[in-house]
């Protein structure tokens, strides 16, 4: 009887409460009473002994802090001066001077060469082809929009184009190396076209003029 | 659920008479279900009250790590500290007056306490008001170095009390920070707690890392380093800081992703051409290839029941996802809506996958999209997202933003109701990754 109007009281406070938490509340009384564990642990707190958090493992700032350091030398490239005297053995004068420009940009999405860039590029090929012991290394890349690891083969589409034309121009094969830096390396930092349209693009690397 | 609502239509007076008999009768299963509904009705209460713990050292209040945490993990109310009553010092039994001061009707007290050996004991309790008994009370020591760590396992306590779901708090989230030393551009590899504090750094190169991801138990990563000159794929021990190189092939290697099990690494690999997704066993290195057509097919992502992957292709004409089922071999197109979805990221419990979407504007935005309906959802109004990840509640997804001139990482729920920032350091802030439960 006596927790039957307990319980009333108890009601006519709650009366505005929702029902599942007027339930929640009498079964405070009634389940304590049948010994549910699972309310028991809710409800009737855990008081427990000292204990300690479990270890957050490898990451406890208390773990070893030391930074693994990477520095890379820089691409030994040919010197300006070895470049040039390579490209004076070019037969023509258009020739000698296409083979100075080493960037090319594209469209966006775009990977195919234009005429102008072909033109250019069939000049480099006379030089390796007779400057067979010199490397040449061509790099593509992107804009940042979009994903860095689409972006990643993205930028190796542009420079496989580079590549294939370079072969099928007569470059022997092992003379090239292909690279893509995705949108890792921009030239130009900035969140509109015109940065963008800088940083779509291929870059050629000789090495090994001496 | 039937006999609750039936509570509805009973009157007063024979309310707890029925409700007695009712319970009476419940079953086992339903008792854990009642659990669950006391858990939901108790966090949808009044908000809860984070008071300053007693602490004589003063500085810093572990309770502005619980708060923030709590506001932050969505789902709670929690009372502003603008907002807490003045010189509330409640010790001992709480009285009703100090309970009408209180605008909330959940209270979180304790206390902190340096110990002669230099160790900190602390001390809390979740109290209800009108009820005598606590939620949650609970006294533990940690050594002084993990005071954070202390602020969020009690977090993850009261949030678990309260929600009956597991707690993020001490989850961590490793990302990639490009910055500029003696005028060069350097990567680094760097973790922090989701507030974060406490950044340390696994990897400091001056060429570019990329594509980290967590291992399962959240003991190792694995990534991109372009250290020899181009991209390949290591993994990194957490604990020791031992590397090992995964790849030596021409081409790209990329989009390294763990399986289930943590036994192998999905990779995008364009060793025979094009890239295409390969599965790695870690122990033999032995690759098997799961793609196969002309065009790009990258960032591939385990499913939980490690049957299925999800990865990006172009093979329709631009990005889209596809899904493709291990034992057969197939792939079928995910996304139908937009030009370009890339970077999946499942969420831990199967019903989600987020991604980096292009709805046709040109904007690169996160979008969700239920595994179950099909429906999608853009979740940001920036422009240029990257790289999403979820939490290991499948509620919470970090990804990459640009903000103001530079890149930080943002915080959002999939319903939407909660975001915030990650406090920003020095450099351009993005890949990032949540790591999985860590206790």
């Amino acid at each position: 009887m006596v927790t039957f109007f307990a319980l009333n009281r108890i009601f006519k406070r709650m009366e505005h409460m929702k029902n599942v938490v007027a339930l929640a509340v009498l079964s405070t009384a009634l389940i304590s009473l049948s010994g549910c564990s699972t309310l028991d642990r809710l409800l009737k707190g855990n008081s427990t002994a000292i204990s300690e958090p479990e270890t957050t493992g490898p990451l406890a700032p208390s773990v070893v802090n030391n930074t693994v350091e990477i520095n890379r030398p820089a691409d030994r490239g040919c010197a300006p001066a070895a470049l040039t005297a390579l490209a004076a053995r070019l037969p023509e004068a258009p020739q000698q001077t296409a083979v100075t420009q080493s960037l090319f940009t594209f469209a966006t999405d775009k990977h195919d060469l234009n005429s102008e860039i072909s033109g250019v590029l069939a000049a480099h090929a006379l030089l390796l082809q007779q400057n067979q012991r010199v490397q040449m290394k061509i790099t593509g890349h992107t804009d940042e929009r979009g994903t860095a690891d689409y972006n990643l083969a993205l930028g190796e589409r542009r420079a496989n184009a580079v590549a294939t034309f370079l072969a099928a121009a007569g470059v022997t094969p092992t003379q090239l190396q292909v690279v893509s830096y995705g949108e890792e390396k921009p030239v130009a930092l900035g969140s509109d076209e015109a940065a963008w349209s800088q940083n779509r693009r291929v870059e050629l690397a000789y090495s090994g003029c001496e | 659920m039937q006999p609750f609502f039936m509570m509805t239509w009973v009157p007063m007076r024979f309310f707890s008479l029925s409700v007695l008999m009712l319970l009476v009768t419940l079953s086992g299963s339903a008792q854990a279900m009642l659990s669950i509904e006391i858990s939901k009705a108790l966090a949808q209460l009044k908000p809860l009250a984070v008071l300053p713990f007693a602490d004589e050292d003063g500085g810093e209040n572990i309770a502005s790590i619980v708060r923030n945490d709590l506001t932050r993990g969505g789902q709670l109310k929690i009372v502003a500290e603008n907002d807490l009553p003045m010189g509330l010092t409640l010790a001992g039994t709480i009285h009703p007056d100090s309970w009408q001061a209180l605008p909330g009707d959940l209270l979180l007290r304790g206390s902190q306490r340096r110990e002669a050996d230099g160790k900190l004991s602390f001390n809390y309790e979740l109290l209800r008001r009108d009820s005598a008994a606590p939620l949650l009370a609970e006294r533990f020591t940690v050594s002084s170095s993990r005071w954070r760590d202390a602020g969020h396992y009690i977090s993850d306590r009261v949030f678990e009390t309260l929600t009956g779901e597991k707690g993020i708090f001490s989850t961590r989230i490793a990302y990639i920070n490009v910055y500029e030393r003696d005028g060069k551009r350097r990567y680094r590899l760097e973790l922090s707690d989701i507030d974060g504090a406490r950044r340390t750094r696994l990897l400091d190169s001056n060429e570019p890392i990329m594509s980290a991801t967590w291992s399962p138990e959240g003991r190792s990563m694995a990534y991109v380093s372009f250290e020899t000159g181009q991209s390949q794929i290591y993994i990194q021990n957490l604990q020791t800081r031992e590397r090992k190189r995964l790849t030596n092939f021409e081409g790209v290697n990329g989009s390294p992703s763990w399986s289930p099990d943590g036994k192998s690494l999905l990779m995008s690999l364009s060793r025979d051409g094009n890239a295409e997704i390969y599965v790695m066993d870690i122990a033999t290195q032995a690759l098997t290839r799961l793609t196969n057509n002309p065009a790009i097919d990258t960032e591939p992502r385990w499913l939980q029941d490690g049957q299925q992957i999800i990865f990006t292709s172009d093979r329709g004409g631009r990005p889209q996802l596809y899904r493709l089922d291990i034992a057969s071999g197939e792939s079928k197109r995910l996304t139908f809506e937009g030009r370009f979805n890339a970077k999946a990221a499942p969420s831990p419990d199967g019903r989600f996958v987020a991604m980096v979407h292009d709805s046709g504007d040109g904007r690169y935005r996160l979008a969700v999209r239920d595994l179950n309906t099909g429906t999608t959802d853009i979740l940001s109004e920036s422009s240029l997202d990257d790289s999403p990840s979820f939490a290991p509640d499948s509620r919470l997804l970090v990804y990459g933003s640009r903000q103001g001139g530079g890149r930080g990482l943002r915080v959002q729920s999939i319903d939407g109701k909660t975001q915030w920032r990650i406090p920003t350091q020095q450099g351009e802030i993005k890949g990032p990754v949540w790591s999985p439960f860590l206790r």
